[in-house]
């Protein structure tokens, strides 16, 4: 076992880091990451982690993930396309055999697919690179078939990722991955090959957590989303910053919480210097033009201590 | 089925405590502290700059924030983690622009991995004190003795280019054996922040001087475990600074700690309310930061316990 990852050097939210400069001078790029998901009624128990806390079939869980794909993702889609927010989609790639219509609207509002594996009912845990890499093809040729798109982020399925799979995700060619969640800019992740930028993702301003674990109500939400974004914002006008809201249909997308979207999503977009982007967007952007100025920076900071 | 006559047995049912690290003391009880220039209540701000590893056990017990998910537990590595790339910078903003200098808990670890960041908290004038080595070293039983001396030892060693002159140690999640406060003396602190009994400082029969650490009222405490909102954080410290004040009004001086958790109320949507927070605090009448020094210098009675 390992005492850290290894997957980054240490770099410190000071003021000496690269200025990053959005398109049009944003302050802040802002990305939705709806996770469409499909856990399955009966799946394997797996080595490590158990799919369901109650003896199959779990109907109260099971049914609480399916009203998102039923309900919650239509009502979700709706309040993001009028406030003109385009989604990146945290995708478990099955639905794209098991629902199609979903699938097809999110490409119909030109939303980017990037993979949260194949159910979010099978992990990473247990699996050899080879089957890992198995993995992130399945999801390649299914994104690929269903929307004709590449391939660019990984969010691995409830963030069970292995001390290899980041190697894997760079070697596979992937973009961006967002398991990791240490920094609110873009940072170079250190693979055996490749370059695979961090991109912010976030456990704090995410709907499970929220709601499921700290059981805050749709007002807290809306109070805690809006704060999030305002120091975002304001930081922001120093070094572009990056903010991810990670939704989930089945929770956002009840009636009672779907409000509280609304009034986020009017709160961001009410301001000027935001560029509302997708993933695929905001890595490939950080990558081509501060990948090597980050690097520098990092290996400056450290260096300058050692000596 | 029942028990032995055994349990019956109450060997140190006397007249105050049941060992003999310290003595009893009321608060009521204690003797007064003069703070100075007026200040009844000093506000001493702290930091916890924690290491939490990868590989850290789960036993014998999973400290708060630990990473309780399975191998390699990424999500909770780099959410700690980011506490000291991130949140602390912006904690450290927050009081410098405020003129506070916080007591830095640090472990030692965390300055083996981070002397960019012990640059930088000691650039910003921070009162470095001991942390213990990691949260994945826990001071618990049946931790080895030999093995205890020596966490302690290289968390000095570790701190030392920093902090040559270090006098406080917290241990990891205030975990502690049975012999970690004469270690933790015998290894030159003066002072240990461990123990959740006082609002005050007071003496341990080994010589060290007791600091208090709000613990029920922590930023991980009330955010992190307990999932209230900064705001209620905020209202409780606000509650808190009243009462001391008003206590201090006949009993002398009183003390508030303030314990922000870098990867807690670094977090861009807790930051401004932190600093809200401060600019409350800050314009009671008789508060003023203090560091741990300052409020030592100031408890006369413990020079003369000594």
């Amino acid at each position: 076992m390992r005492r850290d990852p290894g997957l980054y050097d240490f770099a410190p939210w000071r003021a000496d880091r690269p200025r990053i400069e959005w398109p049009g001078g944003a302050r802040v790029a802002f990305w939705v990451a709806p996770n469409i998901e499909h856990y399955e009624l009966t799946p394997p128990e797996g080595p490590v982690r158990k799919p369901w806390p109650r003896p199959l079939p779990d109907v109260q869980g099971y049914s609480w993930r399916d009203y998102g794909n039923r309900v919650g993702f239509d009502r979700m889609a709706d309040v993001m396309e009028r406030h003109g927010v385009r989604g990146s989609v945290s995708l478990n790639v099955a639905v794209c055999d098991h629902f199609p219509e979903i699938v097809d609207r999110c490409v119909d509002l030109e939303w980017e697919l990037f993979s949260h594996g194949t159910y979010n009912t099978r992990y990473h845990y247990g699996m050899d690179e080879a089957q890992q890499r198995r993995l992130v093809a399945d999801s390649r040729e299914t994104i690929l078939r269903a929307s004709g798109q590449r391939l660019d982020g990984w969010l691995s399925p409830a963030i069970t990722n292995l001390e290899d799979t980041q190697d894997i995700l760079a070697e596979e060619g992937l973009l961006y991955t967002l398991d990791s969640f240490e920094f609110d800019q873009p940072m170079p992740t250190k693979t055996r090959a490749g370059r695979l930028v961090s991109l912010p993702y976030s456990l704090e301003v995410n709907d499970v957590p929220l709601f499921s674990m700290r059981q805050h109500g749709p007002d807290e939400y809306v109070e805690v989303v809006c704060a999030q974004f305002d120091r975002l914002y304001a930081e922001g006008a120093e070094s572009g910053t990056v903010m991810c809201l990670p939704l989930h249909p089945y929770l956002i997308g009840q009636p009672h919480r779907i409000g509280a979207l609304d009034r986020v999503l009017a709160h961001v977009t009410g301001h000027s210097d935001v560029w509302l982007a997708t993933g695929r967007e905001i890595a490939t952007h950080w990558r081509d033009r501060y990948w090597d100025a980050a690097q520098a920076w990092i290996e400056t900071v450290n260096r300058r201590v050692a000596s | 089925m029942s028990l032995d006559d055994s349990y019956f047995d109450y060997p140190h049912r006397k007249r105050g405590l049941d060992h003999d690290l310290f003595a009893m003391r009321y608060l009521k009880d204690a003797p007064r502290v003069d703070f100075g220039g007026g200040t009844r209540l000093a506000l001493w701000v702290t930091v916890d700059i924690d290491f939490f590893p990868l590989d850290m056990p789960k036993t014998p017990f999973l400290p708060s924030g630990g990473l309780g998910r399975p191998y390699p537990d990424l999500w909770n590595f780099t959410t700690r983690d980011y506490g000291n790339r991130v949140g602390i910078y912006r904690l450290l903003e927050v009081l410098g622009a405020r003129g506070i200098r916080p007591t830095a808990f640090v472990q030692g670890e965390a300055a083996q991995r981070m002397p960019a960041l012990m640059d930088d908290l000691a650039g910003a004038g921070a009162e470095f004190a001991a942390g213990g080595w990691s949260m994945g070293n826990l001071h618990a039983t049946p931790l080895p003795a030999e093995e205890e001396r020596a966490l302690i030892a290289k968390t000095r060693e570790a701190l030392s280019p920093w902090a040559p002159e270090l006098a406080g140690w917290h241990s990891p999640a205030s975990s502690e054996t049975a012999r970690t406060p004469d270690l933790v003396a015998e290894a030159g602190f003066g002072w240990i922040a461990d123990w959740a009994n006082d609002d005050m400082p007071y003496p341990f029969a080994n010589g060290l001087t007791a600091m208090p650490l709000a613990h029920d009222l922590t930023d991980r405490a009330i955010l992190f475990e307990q999932n209230q909102t900064v705001q209620q954080w905020a209202a409780q410290l606000g509650y808190a600074a009243d009462v001391l004040l008003s206590e201090a009004e006949t009993a002398g001086g009183r003390i508030l700690n303030l314990t922000l958790t870098p990867w807690v109320t670094g977090q861009p949507y807790r930051i401004d309310a932190v600093a809200a927070l401060l600019d409350r605090l800050l314009g009671l009448e008789g508060l003023a930061p203090r560091s741990a020094a300052d409020i030592l210098q100031s408890c006369q009675f413990l020079k003369e316990a000594a």
